[in-house]
């Protein structure tokens, strides 16, 4: 296998006492997309910023086309595109302005400046409201021009950090379309992400984090195939959820149950033919399930095997 | 170099874009100097007083303390001397109002007692300041003698075309002639015993409120000033929160480029804000704040200690707000025992010690020594050291917090 564009390994971050990552690494090959997929607070945006250059490992280390970060930070970082999950623009300036100001950052002036800040607009559309201040753009535009500041230097990897976050279903599509056109035409992505479908949709190979670690690693295919056929089954109850979930968890085919408010999810191995024995059973607890869902092995069961957790807890 | 440039040019823009550098950095600081003007009663007449002369010495020192200073062209404009027979007669001018000020020449010039009534606060000031000077150059004038003596016996000649001048005395110009007329040798030997110390008193109950915009300008422009730059070190917090330091962050360019544009752009929005009060005060009220090459100097050192300790409580500050806070306190405090409210002399002797500690006290009596014996910026080396050591100071204690802010 030759060499990877990108690879991290041993990455440990801690916070006073708490532990944010611990022993993270991985690798991205040259136009590979990377998801990065865990709940809220596994450690994603830690990692990334160490990625990035914006926080100190407190050990491990970053190498992007055989450079190691430390030792070149200023090269390391001109070949990385950042993304962060806020809209981090000035919303003051123009989208022009903005894109201006995080171009020169990069080195980029004069013509060639303004020509790419040109290609990039057409690439999430909106040329057409280039000199608004970012202010009056709806959420959505902030991100996608949010977007466009990390590609303005044509960066060899494009690390973006939960970009869909509090996005209408109609823009989230239209972004997704956009990184993956990027990612087609050669841009390695690193992605993270707690929505399980964008990283499923967009990744050639995953990364799940918990509680700091890397728990799990491959293709979607080699992730569902630890699952050993177990399907997920979403069951929403009207009474004693906890006590429902209890009774699931003593069947032998259920490998994992997790309740939460009037919501039971079990992964269980012949979940379709095991669903009247569920209901029967919710029955005898006292409950009436009111909608059930059997679902095909995805990484949110990959998640809920390998954690005990949904993840979006 | 040039990330800062762009990262300066940035904050510029926005901070002019969203107005608030124009409200406080200008509107507000005129806003108030017209107040005060009305406050004061100032009417756009330059500063003026009476200043009542008692020379218990008699002495050379005295004398050309009397002719040379007092009697400078600088000094006439600011001050009418009348000589009085003594302290008794001085005390009594000051009561009926005859006089501003009284200085005391005491016998042997042990000391220079200024006496003032409280309505005049700042004719005290200005009497203590050009006291004040006088005795600090005393050395200078020392050598200056020396030579004069040595010009005596050896004629001008011997010392270069332009022969000996009295430059270094408080700034005024003694004429060779004039020069002849003393009795140098007494005066070489009265210098060499003189330690002067300078006295102020209150010397008779009085109303206050005699002012000038010559005084109240740079402190009121001073107060702003904080609050002005405050915005600097606050507007790094709320970029950490929105995310844009992060992406700033992550471009190829030193976190000290950070630092580096928001500080440049600041202070020079600090800088333009207050020789907007400055020209504001010098064409519509007509108030001179001395030589402009001193002031210039005194405001780029103000505004670098007002940046420095802005930014040191601001980087201690959990959250914008707090920082906020933190900064107004400062700079009410500063500005309180500084004397940008009140004028120095007016304060109890204690608070007068206190303001030694504070930048705007040095910057206070700076302006007040510009505004009174018109020196050059070397009349005012020492308070421009002194808000630059603040400076210094303040900037690395706030370096540890800085650090931890734009890694955050």
């Amino acid at each position: 296998m030759p060499d990877p564009l990108f690879r991290c390994h041993g990455l440990r971050k801690r916070f006073g006492s708490s532990v944010a990552v611990d022993d993270v690494g991985f690798e991205i090959a040259e136009g590979e997309a990377y998801g990065l997929l865990g709940p809220n607070g596994a450690g994603k945006t830690t990692t990334i910023s160490m990625v990035c250059g914006l926080l100190e490992a407190d050990g491990g280390e970053v190498t992007l086309g055989g450079e190691r970060l430390i030792d070149a930070p200023a090269r390391v970082k001109a070949r990385i595109g950042y993304v962060p999950q806020e809209i981090a623009l000035y919303p003051d300036l123009t989208a022009r302005e903005n894109l201006t100001f995080f171009g020169r950052l990069y080195g980029l002036g004069g013509r060639a400046l303004q020509s790419r800040i040109g290609e990039v607009l057409e690439l999430v559309d909106l040329a057409g409201r280039a000199d608004d201040r970012v202010s009056t753009y709806s959420g959505g535009m902030k991100r996608r021009i949010n977007i466009a500041a990390g590609l303005l230097h044509r960066p060899s990897l494009l690390v973006l950090d939960e970009p869909t976050v509090g996005v209408d279903p109609h823009s989230r599509n239209a972004i997704l379309e956009r990184v993956a056109e990027l990612n087609r035409d050669g841009m390695a992505l690193l992605y993270t992400s707690h929505y399980m479908e964008e990283v499923e949709r967009l990744c050639d190979r995953i990364g799940i984090l918990d509680g700091g670690r890397m728990i799990a690693e491959g293709t979607r295919r080699e992730l569902v195939d630890r699952l050993d056929r177990a399907d997920r089954v979403e069951l929403e109850v009207d009474g004693a959820a906890a006590a429902v979930a209890e009774g699931l968890a003593a069947l032998d085919e259920v490998d994992r149950v997790q309740a939460a408010d009037r919501h039971v999810t079990v992964l269980a191995r012949g979940a379709r033919r095991l669903l009247p024995r569920m209901l029967e059973l919710a029955e005898r607890h006292g409950a009436e399930v009111t909608s059930a869902q059997v679902i095909e092995p995805d990484l949110e069961a990959v998640f809920l095997h390998l954690t005990g957790k949904a993840l979006r807890d | 170099m040039r990330a800062a440039l762009w990262i300066a040019a940035r904050e510029l823009r926005v901070r002019l874009r969203d107005r608030s550098a124009l409200v406080v950095g200008v509107i507000a600081p005129i806003g108030l100097a017209l107040i005060i003007s009305f406050a004061t009663g100032g009417d756009g007449a330059p500063f003026q007083a009476v200043a009542g002369l008692v020379d218990e010495d008699g002495g050379e020192i005295a004398k050309a303390f009397a002719t040379d200073v007092l009697g400078s062209d600088d000094v006439a404009q600011v001050f009418e001397v009348r000589a009085l027979a003594s302290r008794d007669e001085a005390v009594a001018g000051l009561e009926n109002g005859a006089i501003d000020v009284a200085i005391v020449l005491a016998p042997e010039l042990e000391t220079i007692t200024i006496l003032r009534a409280p309505r005049a606060g700042i004719a005290g000031e200005v009497a203590a300041s050009i006291a004040g000077n006088f005795a600090a150059q005393l050395a200078g004038v020392g050598q200056a003698v020396g030579l004069t003596v040595m010009t005596s016996m050896f004629g001008a000649d011997a010392f270069g075309d332009d022969g000996p001048s009295f430059d270094a005395f408080s700034g005024a110009r003694v004429e060779e002639v004039e020069l002849a007329e003393l009795d140098v040798e007494a005066l070489a030997e009265e210098v060499a015993d003189a330690e002067l110390s300078i006295v102020l008193e209150d010397a008779s109950a009085g109303e206050s409120g005699l002012g000038s915009a010559a005084y109240y300008g740079p402190g009121m422009a001073m107060l702003f000033v904080f609050f002005l730059l405050g915005a600097a070190p606050r507007s790094l917090l709320a970029e950490a929160r929105d995310g844009t330091l992060a992406r700033v962050r992550a471009a190829p360019i030193p976190v000290a480029a950070i630092v580096l544009g928001k500080g440049l752009a600041t202070a020079l929005l600090g800088l333009v804000a207050m020789l907007v009060v400055w020209g504001v005060t010098v064409s519509v009220f007509g108030q001179s704040w001395g030589d402009p090459v001193g002031v210039l100097a005194l405001l780029i050192a103000f505004v670098l200690a007002a940046l420095a300790i802005t930014t040191l409580v601001s980087v201690y500050a959990r959250s914008a707000s707090q920082a906020d806070g933190y900064v107004s306190i400062v700079a009410f405090v500063l500005a309180m025992l500084g004397g940008n409210f009140l004028f120095l002399g007016d304060l109890p002797e204690a608070l007068q010690t206190v303001a030694r500690w504070t930048p705007n006290g040095w910057a206070m009596q700076g302006f007040v020594t510009l505004t009174a014996d018109g020196g050059g910026v070397a009349s005012v080396g020492a308070p421009i050291l002194a808000i630059l050591a603040f400076a210094a100071a303040a900037f690395l204690a706030a370096l540890p917090g800085l650090r931890r802010w734009t890694e955050a």
